[in-house]
């Protein structure tokens, strides 16, 4: 176990370091932090756009990220936000530390807890960063652990869903992951069983707990109305993993894999296992986002089987549980995981902000009001705080209707109807990433020019619009 | 009810929704003029003697065929009809994406004899697996993917019991056979660019065209490859102590998540692996075939001729292929004099360029990027995502011509450069350089 340990904190150095620096990476931190401090000060949830916007004014909107929105107001303006970063590290250590304590628990070896968390631990890779959804997966790694206890205390998932329901809208798998589980407990049972009762009650324990958010019946339906809305094509994280990416062919994939070769439920009866595997699998293939979701899940059953074939007592076992092995191991994590540490934070990438803060705020110095798009709708989430920019679209895309974000696709994806939205939702700011599509049809068009730019940037507004330079 | 049947529905289903579809694939019209393949001379010849009916039921017929060789090499392994159907239904599953005439159901059928081949070990399967690596290479011009499944499994077999003995040379002679037949051929051509394209690895080129799974909504061809890894993952391959099944299984399934053209060959070699995982769980149901494939054979030959005959005699006969849907944009193009070079946002669309018949167009890439040059894709990649000096680069490649979807930025960005929407179709639009410019 110690190995896999030392493989947690390779992992966890990697983590900290990313969020140590995630304020200048993603802008989505802006909504949030906005959020976060109208609940701080105005004592309740928004639960419609505001003027902020001027294409969605008055929709509903159900901020799923409250909570953690909170967080981010209480510790980034302050300068505390180290605190979050670190909390939100931990949770991702928590989430493969429960999982390698989980494949322990099976009678996992040495060598199989260890590669299995390390694939967790690349699946997590792809989509680690200081967000909501990080504090999903350490709760969903306990919550599977729960399962696998069997114990009384199985129904402590009740409490944890309301908790995860409340963080991020993910927590709608709990119920769905407990039916299978259920499913599976009455297949192998043959029939209903105590255990079975027990389960369906628990089923419809947590079905009934992501009802208790500020948002009740609106927060499953919201996640309901998700899985077909038309924003899903425009977030990369909602495309479905590909061979390209590394999180998907270093970590889940041989997972996946060893799963496929080993067998999941026949060989041991478990078919628990096998309802999990296979709904996570398929959930997987779907979204690159449910990536760490389906590693979380099944990297402990595959670490059981795979030691069937690699039982505790086969040589690479013994030699990984000498304690010069150990002692070796442990001494190559920490150089690693502090050479981690200290080559990420001189990644210019990692380091450097890589997000439009200037050319946002030279827009909000302006004189007189504008309505900005930007190509990319989550840089316009750092507009929110500005009094005289209201945004097409921003970082919070779900409530945004419909016909918002063809309209926004129509000008990102500058189809022939672009300038015509344009005109429709009268915009006269357009920030765009340099040399792309729309800079480039945006420097042609007449009416439109150059108001500010750097190497990465550039907005445009239009002519006859009162700006400083003029 | 015993399920005697279930397999030989489906593929009477995979056969009817080729008749229902009635389409040729986009590729086929590259497969018809390329010298090296001679399954496109002999399907221009069945054409123009008699008619496209008969092409269509041809393919249709071939696929079934495919379906239940696979289905009776599950069989083989001792899974109950039941679970023959079920390896069936998945291999129908993953056949849907590419459904159509083209020459692919020949590399279907062949894929499932060799492997089929492969479950026997004698002198006479090794002879027949080499000459149909060598047929499957003169017609289709896709024997790596046969060289690769042979491979593979040798490698296993060594791997398993691991010593080089008469047997093993038998096989590694075999395996050594596949590849150079795979190698032929006979019209010149890149043996690595062909042979990447067999596999489609050249799909992950920039610039190439590429299908992927789970893109958009979620589709039978995406079910068909989840249900194969579901069951998979349920039973565990291992189950049947085959590394060569292993090792069949996982190089295909890495193969179908580099491009989607290859499911169906993960569905013909996967689905009976799974399937007799499953069944090996279900001891009192396993049976063995009764019946030789002999006279199986003789009796599907008796029903796809009846098949074949029937759709041939009720449809009206034409001599001409399917008109790919933006073939008329490229045909507009050449109403103006002078050669004309075209690029397509989508490679795929300009196969149609390929039913044309004509020196005056060529294109900058096709379906076939592996065998296009890194100059080629370069263009193909910056133009179609318009990004570096990508007008630079159509100025200088002498491109005049572009089919973009009605939708794409080029068609702003085009037309605010100067150039000319003229007409649309099939969801493409054409766009040409203004003369003089």
């Amino acid at each position: 176990m110690r190995i896999a340990w030392a493989v947690v904190a390779i992992f966890g150095a990697r983590f900290a370091a990313l969020a140590w620096h995630y304020p200048g990476q993603d802008a989505d931190l802006s909504w949030q932090q906005w959020l976060g401090q109208r609940v701080l000060t105005l004592h309740h949830i928004p639960t419609q756009l505001g003027f902020e916007t001027f294409t969605a004014n008055g929709a509903r909107w159900i901020p799923q990220e409250w909570l953690f929105s909170t967080a981010v107001a209480a510790t980034l303006p302050s300068g505390h936000f180290y605190i979050l970063a670190i909390v939100t590290a931990l949770a991702g250590v928590c989430a493969l530390a429960v999982t390698a304590w989980r494949a322990h628990r099976r009678g996992a070896s040495t060598f199989a807890t260890a590669l299995t968390t390390a694939l967790v631990g690349f699946a997590m890779m792809q989509s680690f960063g200081v967000r909501a959804q990080v504090f999903g997966w350490a709760l969903l790694a306990i919550i599977v652990l729960l399962l696998d206890m069997e114990s009384p205390l199985v129904f402590l998932i009740v409490p944890l869903t309301i908790v995860w329901a409340n963080v991020h809208a993910s927590a709608l798998l709990v119920p769905a992951l407990v039916a299978f589980w259920t499913l599976g407990t009455a297949i192998e049972d043959r029939g209903w069983s105590a255990r079975v009762e027990r389960n369906v009650l628990l089923t419809a324990a947590t079905a009934l707990a992501v009802f208790i958010t500020p948002f009740s019946w609106h927060l499953p339906a919201y996640a309901v109305q998700l899985q077909t809305s038309a924003i899903r094509s425009a977030i990369s994280e909602w495309q479905p993993p590909d061979l390209t990416i590394p999180a998907f062919f270093a970590g889940l994939l041989p997972l996946i894999a060893l799963g496929c070769y080993f067998g999941i439920a026949a060989p041991r009866e478990r078919w628990r296992d096998g309802m999990l595997f296979a709904v996570t699998v398929c959930l997987a293939f779907t979204a690159i986002r449910h990536m760490p979701l389906c590693a979380l899940v099944i990297a402990p059953m595959v670490a059981q089987r795979l030691s069937n074939a690699i039982p505790q007592h086969a040589r690479l076992n013994v030699v990984l549980s000498e304690r010069f092995s150990e002692l070796l191991v442990i001494g190559s994590s920490a150089a690693a995981a502090s050479a981690i540490v200290l080559t990420l934070s001189h990644v210019p990438a990692i380091a450097h902000s890589s997000l439009p803060n200037e050319a946002v705020a030279k827009l909000a110095a302006a004189p007189g009001e504008h309505k900005l798009y930007c190509e990319d709708f989550a840089w316009c989430s750092m507009a929110l705080p500005k009094k005289n920019l209201r945004v097409f679209l921003d970082g919070r895309c779900d409530p945004f209707p419909t016909a918002v974000w063809l309209a926004y696709l129509d000008v990102e994806k500058v189809t022939p109807r672009w300038s015509g939205v344009l005109d429709k939702y009268s915009v006269d700011a357009v920030l765009a990433k340099a040399g792309r599509p729309l800079a480039q049809v945006l420097a042609l068009r007449p009416g439109w020019r150059v108001f500010y730019h750097d190497t990465g940037y550039v907005v445009f507004v239009r002519d006859g619009v009162r700006t400083a330079e003029r | 009810m015993k399920g005697r049947f279930s397999a030989a529905i489906v593929a009477f289903a995979v056969a009817t929704a080729f008749i229902s579809i009635g389409r040729a694939l986009p590729e086929f019209f590259v497969q018809l003029r390329d010298p090296n393949l001679f399954g496109g001379r002999g399907a221009t010849w069945l054409l123009h003697t008699f008619g496209f009916s008969f092409v269509l039921g041809s393919c249709a017929a071939i696929a079934a065929a495919a379906l239940l060789l696979a289905a009776w090499r599950t069989r083989l392994r001792g899974a109950s009809d039941w679970h023959v159907g079920l390896a069936a239904t998945f291999i129908a599953l993953c056949l849907v994406g590419r459904i159509g005439v083209s020459l692919d159901p020949v590399a279907w059928l062949c894929i499932a004899a060799i492997c089929l081949l492969l479950d026997r070990d004698d002198v006479w399967s090794w002879t027949a697996v080499v000459a149909i690596t060598a047929a499957w290479e003169l017609v289709q011009g896709g024997a790596t993917m046969g060289a690769l499944i042979v491979t593979l499994s040798v490698t296993a077999n060594l791997i398993e019991r691991r010593r080089f003995d008469a047997v093993a040379a038998r096989k590694a002679i075999g395996a050594v056979a596949c590849i150079g037949v795979s190698l032929v051929q006979f019209h010149s051509g890149i043996f690595s660019a062909y042979g990447a394209h067999a596999l489609y690895l050249d799909s992950l080129l920039g610039g190439a065209q590429r299908d992927r799974l789970w893109v958009g909504a979620i589709s039978a061809q995406d079910l068909g490859f989840a249900a194969i890894v579901v069951v998979a993952g349920l039973y565990g391959i291992r189950r049947r102590e085959r590394l060569g099944d292993a090792l069949l299984f996982f190089a295909l399934l890495v193969l179908s998540l580099v491009d989607a053209r290859n499911l169906p060959f993960f569905g013909i070699v996967a689905a009976p692996i799974v399937a007799d995982a499953l069944a090996s769980y279900y001891l009192e149901r396993r049976q063995r075939p009764a019946g030789s494939l002999a006279a199986y054979g003789l009796a599907f030959a008796a029903a796809a001729f009846a098949f074949i005959g029937v759709i041939t005699a009720v449809e009206p006969k034409s001599v001409v292929w399917p008109r790919p849907t933006v073939a008329p944009l490229l045909s507009a193009l050449l109403h103006r004099p002078g050669a004309h070079y075209v690029l397509c946002v989508q490679p795929r669309w300009c196969d149609a360029a390929s039913s044309l018949k004509t020196r005056a167009l060529s294109v900058v890439l096709d379906d076939r990027a592996g065998i296009s040059g890194p100059a080629a894709r370069k263009i193909q990649g910056d133009v179609a995502n318009a990004v570096g000096n990508w007008q630079d680069e159509l100025r200088r490649s002498n491109v005049d011509g572009i089919l973009a979807e009605q939708n794409d930025r080029l068609v702003s960005l085009l037309r605010a450069g100067g150039w000319q929407s003229s007409i649309s179709a099939g969801g493409a639009i054409l766009l040409q350089k203004v003369t003089g410019q």
